[in-house]
This record gives C-alpha cells, structure tokens and sequence, in this order.
C-alpha cells in the first residue's frame, strides 16, 4: 500500500472515533464536569519523623467565580535519612465531587529516589541515599492543576 | 606578450564554455531521454488535451486542499482549536517525512542500480557521474511530482486555514512550499545516501531470503502484540469513554504528545519553523522572521552538503554497482531439472503462487493487512463499546464498521491495478501462451481472491461481538465484502488492462507514480465511503420497519453480488478487447 493511502486509512479511523464520539453518544441531561482545584499532601499517619519545613499556597486564577478558583500548592518537608529510608505521603484531590481524582507525579529520573502511586491516595519515595526529592503532583482532568513537594532525606 | 596570454585566456575561457555546453547537452539529453521514458507527455501534443490535462489536475489540487481546509474548519468548530491547527500539520509532515524517507530510499535501490535502463544507460557516451546525477535528478523530478498529488495540495490546506484562522500571514501560503521542496531535495538525497546501506541490506535479503522472513514476521508480529496490547487497554465499562466530557483530557494528551513528539522529530520541526515562521510572546500565531530564513538557508546548505557528499561517496562505486547487478550477478542454473509436465491450468495457479511467494515485499504487504483487519477493528470497536451510544449511534458504528472492513481491503487491492504491468516486459510473453488469455490473467489475481476470505471471516466475527446480530447477518455481511473486494479487484485488473505500463516498470521498478494506482485508490475511498452511508440508510430503514437488521444486510450482500458480477463481466470484456480481437485485427 502507498504511504498516502495508508495515511487516508489512518484518518478515516480518527475521524470515524470523532463522528462516534461526537454524534453517537447518548445525551445526558447532568453533563457537569468537576475540575480539581487543588491537591492537597499530608504525611501518611504512620510516618514518624517527616517535619513540615514550608507550605505556600498561590492562586492561579484571577477574577472567577469561588468554585473555578485553582491553587498551585508548595510544599516542603524534612526527615532524617536512614538506609531504606521509605516517606509515604498522603494526596487529598480538592473538591471531593472532582469528576478526575487521580493525579500524575512528575518528576526528573533519579538513580538514588524512587516513586511510587498507590491506591491513587497515596505516595511513597524510597531513598538509597541522602538526596532530596522534588516533584510536582498534576491534576489529570487536563487543567494540570500543579502541587509541587521537596522532601529532603538529609 | 600581454595581449598573447590575454588571447590565451580567453581562448581557455571559451574552451571551458564550450566544454561546459557540451557537457549541459548532454547532461540534459539524459535526463530528457529518461523521462520521456517514465512519463507520458502524449498531451502536449494538442490544444485540447493540455488545456484537460491542466484543468483536471487543478481541480484534484483544490478538492483536497478544499477537504482538508473544510475538515480543519469543522474540528476548529467541535474542539475550540485555533493555534494547535499547525501543530497537527507538524505531525502530518513528520510522518509524512518519514514514511517518504523509507520509500525514497526503496525507490533509489531499485532506480539506481536494479533499473532495466541501466542496460541502456551505460552504453551512452556519458560520464558516470553525470549518468549518476541525471538518474537522482529524475528521481526528484517524480518526487515533485508525486508531492503534486498530496502533501502540496494538504500543505495549501493547512496554511490557507492557518491564514482564515488568523495565525499566519497570507505570503507565508506562498512561501511555506519554498522550504516544502527543500524538504522534499533533502529527502531524495538522504534517500540516496542511505541507498548504499539499503543495497547492502537487499543483496542480503537475496542471498538469505530467509532473513528477509524472519523480519517481516517479526515486524508483523510486534505490530499484532502491539495492538493487542493496546486493545487490552481500553476501558470496558460502557459509558468509560466520553469525547465530550473527557475532551480537556483528550486535548491536554493530544498536546503533550505533539509535543514530544515534535522532540523526537527535531529537523522535520526545524524544517517546519522554515515553512510557517516563529511563534513569540508578544503576538499570535506565527510570524515569518529573519530567524526563519535562517533555518531555510541551513536547510539549503544541508542539501548542497548532502549533494556533495553524495557524489563523493556514492559515484565512486556507482556505475560498478549498477552494472553488476546485470552483468555479473546472474544465476547459471547448472542442475538439471526433470521436466514435469502439469495440467496447464495447474501450471499458471502454481506460477503466480510462486511469483507472490517470492516477492516477499507484496505478500507481506497483501499478509498484514488481511491480518491487521480484523485487529484493528476490535481495537476501534473496543472503544466505541466503552462509548455510551445513542440508538443513532449504534447505527453510525454499524455503517463505520461497514467502512471500517472495506476500506483497507479495497485499499490493499489498489496493487492489483499494477499486478500485469509489474511483469514489465515479459507481460508481453502472455500472449504467446497457448491458451484463452482469461486463465492466465485471472490466475494472477487468485492469491488476493482467496487469501481475502479469512480476513473478511475474522472481520465478521469481530462485528458479531460487537453488534449482537444474527448468523445469518453475518454470514450476509461477509458475502457482501467480498462481493466489494472481488469487485474491486476485478476494476483495478481491468484498469491495468486498459491502460498498461509495462514500459514504467521495466524502466524504473515500482517506484514510479501509476496512474492506475491513483484510479484505483481513489475509487476504493469514493466505493467505501458511498458504501458506509448506503449501509447507514439501509440499516435505519431496516430497524425502523422490521426490528432487525436482516433487510440491510440482504440488501448489502445484494450490492455486493452485483457489484462483483459486473466487475467481472467489464473484466472479461476487456480481456477479449485486449488480448483477443485486437490481436485477431491485427492478424487480419
């Protein structure tokens, strides 16, 4: 086959997902879609030892209505390092009526820190080493509401 | 004394000019000589035909620039998108790029050193280097040609849409395809610098045609697990998948992929920023900047490096290569073979089995899309089932998996339109068999008209775990197909007959631009589309009326059976035309 008409066969298999999508779909009289306007980070109950060092809270919207508003949290916390060392966050999705709760962590790839999602609450970063772990937590609901945690394992 | 080496050196001057010339002359007799070859330049001769000829092909540029200008216009309406319009033409063109990257440098194996002119060719009284130069010039001549058909008329498409949505300026429409042909030169003289490893490669796949097996399937191999894992991805609650609701989602992930991926393709971004200009802070859309025309030098000095390179390195060892594959690569069958005598029939089926067989490149490529069908339509049927559809909806994915089986299948048979042209000129040999013609040419097509089958099976199966209808449905469904295959196939061997280019082939190889091709593939998108929106009207008046399906898919298997005896009766038809009366006139 020649590449253009396996490009046209491509498209038809796009557009027919669209047409689908677009005009196939059984209308709903509820269609509210819920954005995640902030995500909030807590120690784990069992975690001993992890100290709060900062926490910042700045508005990314300006001018909406109180229900839009959108936060970019900052946090940063403090443990002392021991072999094995393993923090476990707790991730909380504001509001709870989110109709995306899950979030994506992102961060650079590390030879000594290693993460972990779990159960979609939770977060645990392993150390091998004395180093500090950043990374960002992003909504997935396509607004990529961000939260950004340094945990210093020194 | 002064005026004597003045003298000299003006004597030396119009020495060189002459020898200059005399060298363009013949230069330009060689590519000519080529060309005239390829190409068919019978309407030139008359008033009428050139005047047809220019018509057509303007028109064929404006409704595909028109389509694609109408589609961008009606996704800028659905999805709010306005700026990423031209972000979607960078994925276009880099797969675009690489696909002709791939094919280019097939094409140049084959056009440089496997070409039957080469026997011609050689016994000019030419240089090897401009005999080298001429072959690429040519090349790049169909390269232009062939961009005529679709990535220029798309590329107008794009940055006319980019102009009416007010992100581009009105010259860049001019000036966005001075750095597109760039592209397609840079192309070309990739392709032939990577020719040498791809001879390598295919002298390999000669010897140990083996390893050229082992390839494909494991190329189709990692294509199936591929999709299947993928397929095992999907969502499966109904209701899962929701364009809609989840377009934030959706537009968010189309974003981050264009954006790796235009990492991934750096030069072709490159050569894109060349096209349509920079983007900035402090305006919208895209701005032509001196910037810009820097890019588009580099990209010209790259292409006049690349020429260099590829003189230098492959021109050394051309001729000798090109000429060995002729003169001094020949089998001497020594073994003797014990004649068998077949029934004739046998004969034919058997030849044609082995001449598919051999050809690795067309069975695999016949292979993976009757394998690929059936997946590739679980794949999208997996997703419109996590799609909570209307009763209008269930309707739309009936008629789109209708589409969704034709199409690849027609598409896949547009080779057929090629199949005796291929032979080159040994098609000639056909009418010295002592038999009908009918056998010999129909046997050839009888790898498509069997293997076609199971995949028509397998797509009926898939439909029926989708669709919940009966066996007698299905069973009417798969009969319709292949009532549209065979048809189709019985059009593009007809085509073939009528308008042959056996002389295309044995010049070039495949990589040339058929016109039966174009014929071919356009009716298979035109045949399956009117398919798909007949099947939606006979599938609705069939529900409306009856409560089942069973009128729309007897009507369609009716379509089917029509279709494919009068494909096959033009076939026949034709056959006589061609090979029977005609000659029996000419005997006369």
């Amino acid at each position: 086959m020649k590449k253009s008409t396996i490009l046209l066969v491509l498209v038809v298999y796009i557009i027919s997902f669209f047409i689908v999508g677009l005009l196939g779909i059984s209308i709903k009289s509820n269609y509210e879609m819920n954005y995640v306007n902030e995500i909030l980070v807590t120690p784990m109950e069992e975690q001993i030892g992890l100290v709060e060092v900062s926490h910042e809270r700045v508005e990314l919207t300006q001018n909406v209505d109180e229900e839009y508003r959108r936060f970019e949290n900052s946090y940063t916390y403090s443990i002392d390092y021991q072999k094995g060392l393993v923090v476990k966050l707790r991730v909380k999705v504001v509001p709870d009526n989110s109709t995306y709760t899950k979030f994506d962590l992102v961060t650079e790839p590390s030879d000594y820190i290693s993460y972990e999602i779990k159960d979609e609450t939770l977060v645990y970063i392993t150390f091998n080493k004395r180093r500090a772990a950043n990374f960002t937590l992003e909504s997935t609901d396509g607004n990529k509401t961000p939260t950004n945690v340094s945990v210093l394992a020194l | 004394m002064e005026e004597a080496a003045k003298k000299s050196w003006k004597e030396k001057l119009n020495f060189a000019k002459a020898r200059f010339k005399e060298g363009w002359g013949k230069f330009k007799a060689l590519v000519l000589v080529q060309l005239k070859d390829k190409i068919d330049f019978s309407w030139t001769k008359t008033r009428k035909t050139r005047i047809q000829k220019t018509v057509f092909a303007i028109l064929k540029f404006l409704v595909i620039a028109l389509a694609v200008f109408g589609i961008l216009n009606i996704v800028k309406l659905l999805f709010m998108i306005r700026e990423e319009i031209l972000s979607y033409y960078l994925v276009f063109l880099g797969i675009f790029v690489v696909l002709n990257l791939i094919t280019v440098t097939l094409g140049l194996v084959k056009s440089l050193y496997y070409a039957e002119d080469n026997k011609v060719l050689v016994t000019y009284p030419v240089s090897s280097g401009k005999l080298f130069l001429s072959k690429i010039l040519v090349y790049q001549i169909f390269e232009f040609k062939k961009a005529l058909d679709l990535l220029v008329p798309v590329t107008v498409g794009f940055i006319v849409t980019g102009f009416f949505f007010g992100i581009v300026p009105i010259y860049t429409i001019i000036w966005s395809l001075i750095p597109l042909m760039l592209i397609s030169v840079v192309t070309v003289l990739l392709g032939a610098l990577l020719s040498i490893p791809g001879l390598f490669i295919f002298k390999t796949f000669q010897r140990l045609p083996i390893l050229e097996l082992i390839l494909i399937v494991l190329l189709v191999g990692a294509a199936v697990y591929g999709l299947i894992y993928v397929i095992t991805l999907i969502p499966i609650n109904k209701g899962d998948i929701d364009i809609i609701r989840q377009w934030p989602i959706i537009r968010s992930n189309i974003n981050s992929f264009i954006l790796e991926f235009s990492k991934y393709i750096y030069p072709i971004t490159f050569a894109f920023r060349a096209m349509v200009g920079e983007t900035g802070a402090t305006y919208s859309g895209y701005k032509l900047m001196p910037y810009t025309f820097g890019r588009f030098g580099i990209i010209l000095a790259i292409a006049v490096v690349l020429l260099v390179i590829v003189f230098l390195i492959i021109k050394p060892f051309f001729f000798n290569m090109m000429t060995k594959t002729f003169e001094f690569e020949k089998k001497n069958i020594t073994a003797e073979k014990h004649n068998k005598p077949k029934q004739k029939y046998v004969a034919f089926v058997g030849k044609e089995l082995k001449l598919v067989f051999r050809d690795f490149g067309i069975s695999a490529s016949y292979l993976s899309v009757y394998l690929l069908t059936p997946i590739l339509l679980l794949f999208i049927d997996r997703i419109f089932m996590a799609m909570d559809r209307s009763s209008t909806g269930d309707l739309i994915v009936f008629a789109i998996n209708v589409l969704l089986i034709v199409l690849p299948l027609l598409a896949s048979s547009t080779v057929i339109s090629t199949i005796y042209s291929r032979e080159g000129r040994a098609a000639y040999l056909k009418k010295t068999k002592p038999v009908k013609p009918y056998f010999p040419l129909i046997s050839k097509l009888l790898f498509n008209l069997v293997l076609c089958i199971p995949s028509i099976i397998g797509c009926g199966v898939v439909f029926s775990q989708f669709a919940q209808v009966s066996t007698f449905d299905i069973v009417a469904l798969c009969i319709a197909v292949i009532g549209f295959q065979y048809g189709h196939i019985f059009y593009s061997a007809a085509l073939d007959l009528m308008n042959p280019q056996n002389e295309l082939y044995a010049t070039e190889g495949d990589s040339i631009s058929n016109p039966n091709e174009r014929k071919s593939t356009i009716f298979a998108l035109v045949f399956s589309a009117a398919i798909a929106f007949i099947s939606y009207v006979f599938f609705k008046e069939s529900i409306n009326q009856t409560k089942t399906y069973d009128i729309a898919f007897i009507k369609l298997m009716i379509i089917g059976i029509i279709f494919m005896v009068i494909m096959f009766i033009l076939l026949i038809l034709k056959i006589k035309a061609f090979y029977i009366d005609r000659q029996e006139a000419s005997r006369e």
